[in-house]
């Protein structure tokens, strides 16, 4: 008991040296006030604003360093930036603050942003871009635009992005005696390269390094499938959708088939996808390029990057992901204002420049190629023109409040048909009768 | 006969330090693995098999680690909270656990039995309606917040309550001949006599606040509120992908307050093999 | 005498005020309860019988939901599914038990080291949930090269596929529970073998028993009260386990360990139907407390108490 006490004493001191030793040495006060209000004090006109952003290790600290950079060359507009969690996590505490009403940030990065729309909580965006202080809208790719879309208005804007990309292992490639520049470009190509790479290294009959696998959010790479082959995610009207179609059980199929047929993929494994890559025991990966820079540090091969692989004869697909920015309603004119010119500012070509430079996210604007700044950076990360390049392809996926549903029960579908426990029909229909469910529900 | 029987003590001994030793390292292993990683530079980490020995001891991850966000801060604010909620809750565990257990009163099992259901309903459905009631109290972003709804714990006054029951009827008649009351009767006997279960209750209560993450994720918003668990987020990125070698460090010194709470309340439990008779027979 | 008399005469008096004691006892918690676990509680059960996507408010359609996980073809299928394996998922409690138990006995001696020992098997309570997954992914990896599968190659058997495999999953599940949870019964096992007097083992020495002997009439039977604790939270906290089935499988594979509480997950954070999600925690709470009234019922009459 004494010494339990004694513990408690001693965390007492350290609490006492912590306080000292921490960044922020501004004592807690209780009854603090819950929410930082928007204070426009008279001596400096100075307008404070909250943004709350989703985006932690490297990725976090650049957006860090840019609302750094903004403050520095914005004294009458100073914002304080949190890290509020996971994109699942910060639309939880967004969608807690709608609800109970409790004031909101004035600037958030979300991911399913346009969801947000039909509750009356934000501005659109196309209010400020087509406004007096707006921007070009066609400087930045359409399919952006389109990302951030629901019910035919334009809410939120683009900020981080990302397509997939094929990862693949240059010296498994060479061993396996295939070119490790020409990486594969149809999904018949993904078979054969599989197949060459897919062995049991060390003769005991068990296959150790597989050829082709793909990262745990399947759902989003078979629907990149699924487009490709001409087949639809969703209707126009949105109120059902439409992979049970041919074209898309096609493509499950070939998924299917990869495992069940060909042997080049293995069934269920996504989860340990990326750790088999990174040891070098996994030819080829299907991921996000976000994942580029940390993968190209981790990994002790040869690092090869290649556009999704596509139907032969057809353009390829990238399906857009990642996150944007909102900015939420407020009585007073000025701080909307400035929380347009702090969003103009992270979305800027230059903000663009350093975000693509300091993480594996991609530019948003068209000509960003064309930059000397990143050509420069691109002759030092070569691996990173590829998603840039492919983005001529890129494609949103139409954003619909069942969303979540989709998803999960494309996983499963796939899942199902990796594991032999249904046949692409089956699970493509089944996929489809609980999602339309979900949505009759959220009309 | 003496021989038999020391040989068998030696034995016993062998085979314990034989068992226990072996168990305990594959026991150990994730935690082995979590600090190899901690010194590990990128390149080492995503082998198979995962190698225990990293190849440069990369102290610098520790460093690093700590200066990526304001851990002293969050370390103040964890420590504050976890203290704080462990000593209401030894208080009001006790309390409660010592009424089951030693008072007879009307309603006692309905009672009972209410406290149990508090331990049975599902965090997940319950974010929402709680954050309602901090909005209501205006403590969002506050420690009260982060504190108050910890202060009462049912499991605890389920493990009190079965540890009081134990104890000799015998105490209580000797208390009340010498007239004594009933909050007394608690603090200066049943306590001390109660110390491996208050050390254990002060344990847990410490570590659940130590770790939680998604309650003061949903209730704070400011930088200055903000745990250790949160902080420890910082270094995990899902789709850009985590760094793994100062996660590890940034973990292992999150953990390490509980490492040595542990080692004190342990203590305790020797102690208690050392007592003999605390019946007082 | 007099005592006596004094004592029938103040009877309701005693009776009335030490009842009053005893609320003032309660109260502390009880004051916390309502506040932060009974009014959440009500708010679900109200929550439960609306339709409800947030971030809007919810709309009132009476026992909708639950039609849904009781009748409806596809969801009181799984929702049938999810309580099944929330029950097998449950049988890791007595192997926990067993385990955590045979463990308590072993590190309750006077060698030297002991404190070692017993860090080091607390270790996993205390491990964080990532450095977890890594490893046990390690562990369980379907290929030649995961741990237990080159113990498997190495006596001759084929590797299986362990968290990947809709038959092995959930076991695999429950083995990675029993080593996670085994921190906390030891420590509590530990507390409860403290409260045991060491004068009534030397006495049973003394009169021959062996070990056995000592454990079954002495250590087992004064330990009820605290196995019994064990037994009862340890039901309640493996139906409410989530982490494990979040980060190693997702629920999966083919839903084989989509417990009562993922499959709350999903409805709340996957399909944002908070109202559905309400509901299965309501019937996931009738459960617990039908559960542990029926422990009480049939195991705590029998506990032997001092």
């Amino acid at each position: 008991m004494k010494r339990v006490l004694l513990f408690i004493l001693v965390m007492g001191l350290a609490l006492v040296s912590a306080c000292g030793g921490g960044e922020t040495t501004e004592a807690p006060a209780e009854g603090v006030p819950p929410v930082p209000e928007e204070t426009t004090t008279q001596e400096q006109e100075v307008i404070s604003l909250e943004f709350w952003y989703a985006l932690s290790g490297g990725p976090g600290e650049a957006v860090e360093a840019l609302v750094e950079q903004f403050n520095a060359s914005h004294p009458d507009i100073q914002v304080t930036a949190t890290y509020q969690g996971s994109y699942a996590e910060i639309m939880g505490k967004v969608w807690n603050a709608v609800f109970a009403e409790q004031t909101l940030p004035h600037v958030a990065h979300l991911g399913g942003a346009p969801l947000l729309g039909a509750t009356g909580a934000i501005v659109p965006i196309t209010d400020f871009t087509d406004g007096p202080n707006g921007i070009d809208r066609s400087l930045i790719y359409e399919a952006f635009w389109e990302y951030n879309t629901a019910g035919g208005q334009i809410w939120s804007m683009p900020f981080n992005n990302s397509v997939p990309v094929l990862y693949y292992n240059r010296d498994l490639f060479a061993a396996a005696g295939l070119d490790p520049d020409h990486p594969p470009t149809t999904w018949d190509e993904v078979i054969e390269y599989g197949q060459a790479l897919t062995r049991d290294t060390d003769g005991n009959g068990e296959i150790d390094q597989w050829g082709f696998n793909t990262h745990r959010d399947t759902h989003w790479y078979i629907s990149a499938m699924f487009l490709e082959n001409g087949a639809q995610i969703v209707n126009d009207e949105q109120t059902e959708v439409l992979y049970n179609s041919p074209e898309a059980v096609e493509m499950l199929q070939l998924w299917g088939d990869m495992v069940n047929t060909y042997h080049i993929m293995p069934p269920a494994q996504h989860r340990e996808a990326k750790g088999d890559f990174l040891a070098g025991k996994l030819g080829m990966l299907l991921r996000s390029c976000a994942g580029i820079p940390s993968t190209a540090e981790e990994v002790t091969f040869d690092l090869g990057v290649g556009i999704i692989p596509t139907v032969a004869g057809r353009d390829p697909v990238e399906p857009i992901g990642g996150g944007s920015l909102v900015i939420f309603r407020d009585d007073d004119p000025a701080i909307l204002e400035a929380a347009w010119e702090f969003v103009k500012f992270m979305t800027g070509p230059e903000s663009s420049l350093y975000l693509s430079t300091h993480s594996g996210y991609v530019p948003i604007y068209k000509d960003a190629l064309e930059w000397p700044e990143m050509q420069a950076y691109l002759e030092e990360h070569p691996l990173q023109r590829v998603p840039i390049e492919a983005l001529q392809y890129a494609y949103a996926i139409p954003v619909f409040p069942a969303l979540g549903t989709s998803d999960g029960a494309l996983r499963r579908a796939v899942e199902a048909v990796e594991l032999g426990a249904a046949t692409p029909q089956e699970a493509l229909d089944e996929a489809k009768a609980v999602v339309d469910q979900n949505m009759r529900e959220q009309q | 006969m003496w021989h038999s029987k020391r040989a068998r003590r030696i034995a016993f001994a062998i085979f314990w330090y034989v068992l226990l030793g072996t168990t305990a390292v594959i026991v150990m292993l994730p935690y082995i693995w979590m600090i190899s990683t901690s010194l590990k530079g990128p390149g080492e980490i995503f082998t198979y098999p995962p190698k225990l020995i990293p190849r440069a001891w990369r102290f610098q991850n520790y460093v690093e680690a700590w200066n990526a966000a304001p851990f002293g801060r969050y370390f103040f604010n964890s420590a504050l909270v976890a203290l704080v909620v462990t000593i209401g809750q030894l208080i009001t565990c006790s309390l409660a656990a010592f009424a089951f257990a030693r008072m007879e009163f009307k309603g006692k099992n309905v009672m009972f039995a209410l406290f149990l259901s508090t331990t049975m309903i599902s965090t997940q459905v319950t974010l929402v309606p709680s954050y309602l009631v901090l909005k209501a109290l205006n403590w969002l972003d506050t420690y009260q917040a982060l504190i108050v709804p910890f202060l009462a714990n049912a499991f605890g006054v389920f493990m009190m309550r079965q540890y009081f029951m134990t104890l000799p009827r015998e105490l209580e008649d000797a208390a009340k001949l010498d007239g004594c009351g009933r909050l007394r009767f608690l603090w200066q006997i049943v306590l001390p006599l109660s110390k491996p279960i208050i050390a254990s209750q002060a344990l847990f209560a410490f570590m659940s606040n130590w770790n939680a993450y998604l309650w003061p994720l949903i209730v704070t918003t400011s930088e200055h509120m903000r745990t250790l668990q949160i902080g420890l987020r910082y270094f995990v990125s899902q789709e850009g992908g985590t760094q793994w070698g100062l996660f590890m460090a940034a973990t292992v010194f999150v953990s390490l307050p509980i490492v040595i709470f542990y080692l004190i309340v342990q203590k305790s439990f020797i102690e208690g093999i050392a007592t003999t008779g605390i019946k007082g027979a | 005498m007099r005592k006596e008399e004094e004592r029938r005469r103040s009877w309701w008096h005693q009776w009335g005020e030490e009842t009053f004691a005893a609320y003032l006892f309660l109260l502390p918690s009880l004051v916390i309860f309502a506040v932060f676990v009974f009014f959440p509680l009500f708010f679900s059960f109200y929550a439960s019988l609306t339709r409800w996507n947030l971030p809007f408010k919810p709309s009132f359609i009476g026992p909708g939901n639950y039609r849904y996980l009781f009748t409806d073809p596809i969801g009181a299928s799984e929702f049938r599914r999810s309580i099944w394996n929330s029950f097998y998922y449950a049988l890791g409690v007595p192997l926990n038990m067993a385990i955590s138990l045979a463990v308590a006995l072993l590190l309750n001696q006077k060698l030297r080291g002991v404190s070692l020992f017993r860090t080091a098997y607390f270790l996993p309570t205390i491990t964080s949930t990532a450095a977890i997954s890594v490893i046990w992914l390690w562990i369980y990896h379907p290929a030649d090269y995961g741990l237990l599968n080159s113990i498997l190659m190495r006596l001759g058997l084929s590797p299986l596929r362990w968290l990947r495999d809709p038959h092995l999953a959930m076991p695999a599940l429950i083995l990675m529970g029993v080593w996670h949870g085994m921190g906390y019964n030891i420590v509590i096992f530990l507390a409860g073998l403290q409260a045991i007097p060491t004068h009534l083992y030397e006495a049973a020495e003394i009169d021959g028993a062996g070990s056995w002997a000592r454990f079954w009439k002495i250590t087992w039977p004064l330990l009820g009260p605290t196995t019994f604790y064990v037994l009862v939270i340890g039901i309640i906290n493996s139906l409410k386990a989530f982490t494990q089935m979040h980060v190693m499988t997702e629920g999966g594979p083919l839903g084989a360990t989509t417990t009562i509480t993922y499959y709350l997950y999903q409805q709340a954070f996957e399909n944002f139907a908070m109202g559905r999600a309400s509901a299965v925690a309501c019937v996931l709470f009738v459960l617990l407390f039908v559960l542990t009234l029926i422990q009480f019922k049939v195991v705590g009459s029998r506990i032997h108490y001092e």
